[in-house]
């Protein structure tokens, strides 16, 4: 009963800052289905950059001769390939940075030796082949990160949202912080009360709070990405989210001394996880000790959980 | 002037010994370098090893993080009970600030400079002979991002609202310039997404300087970030709320 | 007089450090027990072993001639504290503040909003129940405090400096509210440091330093004792007993 009562009390004082609630209700809502069009916008074809190397004009920014439209308009033709003129001047940042995964030296023509990339010899010698053999015109998942994980949008969708809320919840446990410091969670133990039920009152505060952000934000992300899971799997991921988010946020606000800790160790403990889940690189191509951690990892039970 | 030195080597002192600081700028970085250049190794190709661009693109994105870190340390009195008496004295609130801001901005970049000195002598992190301007750079963006905090801790009302939200932008621009991996796109509209990120600048600038031999757009984001410091601390200093100063840990605190 | 609490041979000792050493005293019902000391003298550390909130490393203490460590619940319910430090809840009213915290006994809904009422009009702050404790003055916080702890009509009361930074009416009015509380039949333990307040509402004082109690007697019978020492003023009395240094040089 002392339970309900906590909870009670917190939802009351919660709803008092009405904007403030506001903001950090809906801030999920708005930040799940972003990331999902993110995902989206990054399209699944080869971006190639065609440059000239060896053309006397090779050093101004506007590189177009007749070698580099013609490769361009070449490559073009297939569907799964976006090429267009790159500058001489930036390649190498443009290849870092992802704007072109490939770069092909038109002074070589469309050859092995002509394609530059940041990747290895052997990934420069599939791609080739591929533009040769035109099989490119088969439909295939040409984002990296997909083909090697073969992740789908949804998977990458569901992970990042259960990051987000390992984060977002330890704002709704700030409110126990300040209880403690203020010496109301002493003056609750006057009463004939066990500090636990104090605690397990704000578990239950932060659980509901969660468990409609979560709610909310899935079915907005299932809308999103177009793609709706089977009714287990939707409430296991519902579920598993909102329990796991809680029960961080609670402990690291009962340990930690003030909220901005608790806050920067909730950032930290969901950036560890979202990185060793398999997002960022297939599981089997990790060490083996973060390969054995990753099976511990509850982002990577989530995005499981989609193919359930 | 002797006012003001005395309260920038207090600051420093108490910047250098502070937990947030050292964590945030030093261990944290450190850690998600290591980390991300080992599972991502050998993604980058022969020339550019994943250390190296983790260490060049995390930087940036670890001093973004510091401006929920600035705001608190320039809201340390509130916490300590001690910002009235600072107040009383005769020192002026613009004093105050700037010797907070000299400070912190001198304390994080002695630590963003241990990080990179690590970099370079145990990951092997070649600079291509920009280190200097490329620190210099992580000098005036620390400037930009503490004078924000500063800001945003003193100068607003409901900071206490902000600083639980102000991380996700921070997450969404990282994403967009590329700090956990190349995010690119030929497409214009999307180009245009990408570059309204500033770490998308700064990771570009540092990586032109590098690897294309152009440093001019390095040396113009140093000038840039210096030019927004300054704007940012008039701003500080004008918008400068005795209320945040002295209650900035409590919701309502104006009567 | 009946005995209401006997605390027998306290003791609490952090580490090497003994803070509460073999005290032992009785309160009986219907009194108001005034108890002093100078700063770090142990006063907080038994007031906290009183409320349960920290574990005693010796002794006992009865309620009503039976252990508390029996009857937990039962004491807890007929005990209040006034904390030293104002722990209310700045973002509810002060209604929903007194509310609450007498809800935690587990009285209905109806009769904890009729005795939040009592409570806020007897400490004078029923026409401004609405308002947020953020708005109020420093006095009006520590009746809000001292309402938050009688809304259960606790049998014992322990004050821990319920008077401190507050302007004379402001501590007027709590002064007279004590006496009305006791006159109802609240027992009533008042630590503070203003001698005037102790001799005022107290019918029993004692004086702790050092963990120990050095005087333990009716307020009438403590003046008499040291009057033959020229010693009138409870202060004079006080500084006596615990002498004129400053603590932190004997620390």
């Amino acid at each position: 009963m002392e339970i309900c009562l906590v909870m009670r009390n917190n939802l009351k004082r919660s709803l008092r800052h009405k904007i403030r609630w506001a903001i950090i209700f809906f801030m999920p809502l708005l930040l799940s289905p972003c990331m999902s069009l993110i995902n989206q916008i990054r399209d699944n074809t080869y971006r190639v950059g065609v440059i000239n190397l060896m053309s006397p004009g090779s050093k101004s920014a506007d590189n177009r001769s007749e070698s580099v439209e013609s490769i361009c308009s070449i490559l073009n033709e297939n569907p799964n390939i976006k090429a267009q003129v790159a500058s001489v001047d930036t390649y190498h940042t443009d290849l870092i940075l992802g704007t072109y995964q490939y770069i092909i030296d038109a002074s070589k023509g469309i050859s092995e030796e002509a394609v530059i990339s940041t990747k290895t010899k052997k990934d420069n010698q599939e791609f080739y082949q591929l533009v040769l053999n035109g099989s490119l015109k088969e439909s295939v998942p040409q984002n990296e990160r997909e083909k090697a994980t073969h992740l789908t949008m949804m998977q990458q969708s569901v992970g990042f949202l259960m990051s987000l809320f390992l984060i977002m919840s330890v704002l709704q446990g700030g409110m126990y912080q300040r209880d403690k410091n203020q010496g109301l969670v002493e003056r609750y133990c006057y009463a004939p009360k066990k500090k636990k039920t104090y605690l397990v009152g704000n578990l239950c505060f932060i659980f509901f709070v969660t468990l409609l952000q979560v709610l909310a934000s899935f079915l907005l992300l299932c809308t999103v990405n177009g793609t709706w899971l089977s009714v287990k799997a939707s409430i296991l991921i519902i579920a598993l989210v909102t329990v796991v988010a809680s029960v961080v946020a609670m402990i690291l606000c009962a340990i930690c001394s003030n909220d901005t800790q608790a806050g920067i160790s909730a950032s930290t403990i969901a950036a560890f996880l979202m990185m060793i889940s398999g997002m960022f690189v297939t599981v089997d191509r990790m060490p083996q000790v973060l390969q054995f951690m990753s099976k511990f990892d509850p982002v990577r039970w989530c995005m499981e959980l989609v193919k359930f | 002037m002797l006012v003001f030195m005395r309260l920038y080597a207090f600051y420093l002192k108490r910047t250098v010994k502070d937990s947030f600081t050292i964590g945030y700028s030093v261990v944290f970085p450190i850690v998600m370098i290591l980390l991300m250049g080992w599972l991502r190794k050998g993604s980058y190709g022969q020339e550019l090893s994943s250390f190296s661009y983790y260490t060049i693109v995390l930087v940036p994105f670890c001093i973004s993080f510091e401006v929920t870190t600035a705001a608190y340390l320039g809201q340390e009195e509130v916490r300590k009970h001690a910002a009235e008496r600072f107040l009383t004295t005769p020192v002026s609130t613009r004093k105050l600030l700037l010797a907070k801001f000299f400070a912190g901005v001198s304390a994080m970049s002695i630590c963003h400079g241990f990080v990179y000195l690590f970099a370079s002598l145990v990951l092997r992190v070649s600079f291509h002979g920009h280190g200097m301007a490329m620190y210099l750079m992580s000098i005036a963006w620390t400037g930009v991002i503490y004078a924000l905090g500063l800001w945003l801790g003193l100068g607003m009302k409901n900071f206490i609202v902000v600083k639980n939200l102000i991380n996700l932008p921070i997450m969404l621009f990282a994403v967009l310039g590329g700090c956990f991996y190349p995010f690119g796109s030929t497409d214009p509209l999307i180009q245009k997404v990408i570059q309204a990120s500033p770490l998308t600048w700064i990771n570009r600038s540092q990586f032109l300087a590098m690897y294309d031999s152009k440093s001019q757009l390095l040396f113009m984001m140093t000038i840039i970030f210096v030019l927004l410091c300054i704007g940012i601390m008039t701003l500080a200093v004008i918008k400068f709320r005795k209320e945040a100063f002295c209650n900035g840990d409590m919701f309502s605190y104006e009567k | 007089m009946e005995e209401l609490l006997n605390v027998r041979n306290l003791r609490k000792q952090y580490g090497e450090k003994l803070v509460v050493e073999d005290v032992s005293y009785v309160v009986n019902s219907g009194e108001i027990v005034g108890l002093i000391g100078p700063n770090g003298a142990g006063k907080s550390t038994m007031i906290k072993i009183l409320a349960d909130v920290e574990e005693k490393t010796d002794g006992e203490i009865l309620f009503h001639k039976a252990s508390i460590a029996n009857q937990v619940k039962k004491y807890k319910s007929k005990l209040g504290i006034v904390p030293q430090d104002i722990a209310i809840y700045e973002d509810l009213s002060a209604y929903d503040n007194v509310k609450f915290f007498c809800s935690l006994y587990g009285y209905k809904k109806q009769e904890v909003k009729e005795r939040a009422q009592e409570a806020l009009e007897f400490v004078g702050l029923w026409e401004r129940r609405k308002e947020m404790p953020g708005k109020f003055s420093g006095g009006m916080k520590r009746r809000l405090n001292i309402a938050c702890s009688i809304a259960h009509s606790p049998e014992l009361l322990i004050m821990d400096e319920p008077t401190v930074g507050i302007d004379p009416q402001s501590r007027n009015h709590i002064m007279e509210s004590i006496k009305k509380l006791n006159a109802k039949g609240t027992t009533v333990i008042y630590v503070s440091h203003y001698m005037e307040e102790i001799e005022e509402i107290c019918n029993r004082i004692i004086i702790m330093d050092h963990g120990r109690i050095l005087e333990d007697e009716a307020k009438d019978k403590f003046k008499e004792k040291y009057r033959a020492k020229n010693l009138n003023r409870l202060e004079d009395i006080f500084l006596y007993l615990t002498g004129t240094k400053l603590r932190d040089e004997e620390e």
